[in-house]
């Protein structure tokens, strides 16, 4: 990839991002329920701030957590969604909440943050287990149906458990399995967040290159000096941190994961040094602009869940990435 | 610094090698020949410290003189003294400095240029530019540094990968080991690579190839190890092995002798004529 090409890359990213901020920030709607375009009247100004630092938090911990599982699988297809780790912390997110329900208030202490980290661990092991090949290998497409499975199995337990739940514990957690941008998002996740997006920013950049040798065979990576199982670990244990911490703050989204780092690509090429920050601006921008477009859709008995729009975006760029042979392509 | 297999057995999934006595001579070029599943990439495998005798050893050895490339790679503690080690229990970061392995299916990341595919194989050591440039040359890619390697052919891409050998390559390389190089090369890049193994043997690496072109071990070999069932079948001088007489129950094909090259007796597979269409 050229230089050139990479610096006009930076550009469009970069002016896409403040255009998806500028649409977040000045769209809304009035009391009738008729959208407006206008800077924001001083009550509603934080709550639009709020929702924009949450969906740029969770934006980039969904991308920089699907690029790292990309670099761990090496398949293009990889992503918390696909591979489960979204609905493994949604399902433990429940899980916790029935705890605390039935008399064990402990559990929510640190927010919603340790169960969701906890299943999306979880979920991913089971996805790598039973997403070996035969002869001990990955295979890219059984590893997405296992994730698949995983991810299915797992959010009808979250959905079981939310049945069991209280009813008046019922809407919020709801609310939030669906996927929702908060507006006044919780001070302690939001943080953990950021310091989860920023410190994995920082370590991606300063080991691009251990990252970019992650994309030969095994036995290639270790003889050219990389640790190989010390890597994994961590881009394992970091992955299932960005998918858990993004989830805690806005429920299990669909795709922003997948999408952002093939954008990422696309802008500034595969290398690492500059593909984990660009995924990272890509996946605030997408989320960013899915939570704009959403205030444009006609809801007159509320607004439109953030999940259903990025399934409805995501789902057939994933169609997409599959019919081009991406699984196969990624290696030679 | 020597390879040595000392009762070594080694494990890879459900095949078993060994256990085998055997001694890679540095300044050398080794190769290793066998019908499929015989053992040479477990062998390969191994001597590049990636797969772990299950017992027995494999190990390096240095002499005296030699302590201050031991030192270098901080493999002793123990500075003036001649000393061995496990190669599996040496650092990713030592084997970098201390070997290059070729695998047979070399894998890259398509989106990858050419030049950043070769680039890595400095990764765990300081960038050099004009020894990378120095690897596209030697191995005919410099035209293409720029190219992607998803857009290359499976012999264009073995290149990238010996060039990522090459690039690694520091004073304290030992070992070069290149599984079964010749499968998707053409003639003119099988020459240039035969010359190359031969150049790194005479720089003093221990070189180890495997393949099953008997033209191409012939005009590469001082020693032949022949693999079978996971057993050494035979290993010796190359102009000792590579004959009929022993060639034949190995692979359970006739050879004849062809022709006497420079170094070594040219030994090919005759059964051409022997193929029976029913």
């Amino acid at each position: 990839m050229t230089t050139r090409r990479q610096q006009l890359g930076w550009i469009y990213l970069s002016v896409v991002l403040v255009v998806a901020i500028a649409c977040r920030f000045l769209v809304g709607r009035d009391v009738l329920g008729q959208w407006t375009f206008a800077w924001p009247t001083s009550d509603s100004i934080e709550w639009r701030a709020g929702a924009l630092i949450s969906a740029f938090l969770a934006g980039a911990a969904l991308s920089l957590s699907g690029i790292f599982l990309q670099t761990l699988l090496r398949n293009p297809l990889a992503s918390p969604f696909v591979l489960g780790l979204s609905a493994g912390s949604q399902a433990c997110v429940a899980a916790a909440y029935w705890i605390a329900a039935i008399g064990g208030p402990w559990m929510l202490m640190g927010g919603a943050i340790f169960p969701a980290t906890v299943g999306a661990l979880l979920a991913l092991a089971v996805t790598l287990y039973f997403g070996r090949g035969k002869g001990g290998g990955i295979d890219p497409i059984s590893l997405v149906l296992s994730g698949v499975i995983v991810g299915t199995v797992a959010a009808a337990l979250a959905s079981l458990i939310e049945w069991l739940l209280p009813l008046e514990m019922r809407p919020a957690l709801a609310g939030w399995a669906l996927g929702r941008v908060p507006e006044v998002p919780e001070i302690s996740v939001a943080v953990i967040t950021a310091i989860a997006v920023f410190a994995s920013i920082f370590v991606g950049i300063r080991n691009g290159s251990t990252l970019d040798a992650m994309g030969l065979s095994e036995d290639e990576s270790s003889s050219i000096g990389i640790h190989v199982a010390r890597v994994r670990l961590y881009l394992v244990l970091g992955s299932s941190v960005l998918a858990a911490v993004a989830t805690a703050l806005c429920g299990p989204l669909a795709f922003i994961g997948l999408i952002g780092p093939h954008m990422a690509r696309s802008c500034v090429g595969p290398r690492h040094r500059a593909s984990v920050l660009a995924a990272a601006i890509s996946g605030s921008t997408l989320l960013i602009a899915a939570d704009a477009v959403r205030h444009f859709a006609p809801a007159s008995t509320g607004r439109l869940p953030i999940g259903v729009i990025c399934a409805l975006a995501g789902g057939p760029f994933f169609l997409i990435l599959l019919r081009r042979g991406a699984a196969k392509a990624w290696m030679r | 610094m020597t390879l040595k297999f000392e009762q070594a057995l080694i494990r890879n999934g459900n095949f078993v090698l060994g256990p085998i006595d055997l001694q890679f001579r540095s300044a050398a070029v080794t190769v290793v020949i066998g019908p499929n599943g015989g053992g040479k990439s477990t062998l390969l495998r191994a001597a590049a410290g990636l797969l772990t005798a299950h017992t027995g050893h494999a190990r390096l050895q240095w002499e005296q003189s030699q302590s201050a490339l031991a030192d270098e790679l901080s493999m002793t503690s123990a500075r003036t003294l001649a000393g061995e080690m496990e190669i599996a229990k040496i650092t990713p970061s030592q084997r970098a400095r201390l070997l290059s392995f070729v695998p047979q299916r070399p894998e890259s990341v398509a989106g990858f240029s050419v030049r950043t595919s070769v680039e890595l194989g400095r990764v765990a050591m300081r960038a050099d530019a004009p020894r990378v440039q120095l690897a596209l040359e030697r191995t005919g890619i410099a035209a293409l540094a720029d190219e992607l390697v998803g857009h290359l052919s499976e012999g264009q891409r073995h290149r990238v990968a010996f060039a990522r050998a090459l690039a690694q390559r520091t004073a304290q390389t030992q070992l070069l080991i290149v599984d079964e190089p010749t499968s998707a090369l053409d003639p003119s890049w099988t020459r240039t690579l035969a010359a190359e193994l031969r150049h790194s043997a005479s720089e003093g690496l221990a070189v180890i190839v495997a393949t099953h072109d008997f033209a191409f071990a012939g005009a590469i070999a001082d020693d032949v190890v022949a693999l079978s069932q996971g057993k050494i079948a035979a290993a010796g001088r190359a102009m000792e092995i590579l004959t009929p007489h022993i060639l034949q129950p190995i692979f359970n094909v006739p050879f004849r002798m062809v022709e006497h090259l420079a170094a070594n007796p040219l030994c090919l597979p005759m059964w051409n004529g022997a193929i029976n269409a029913s």
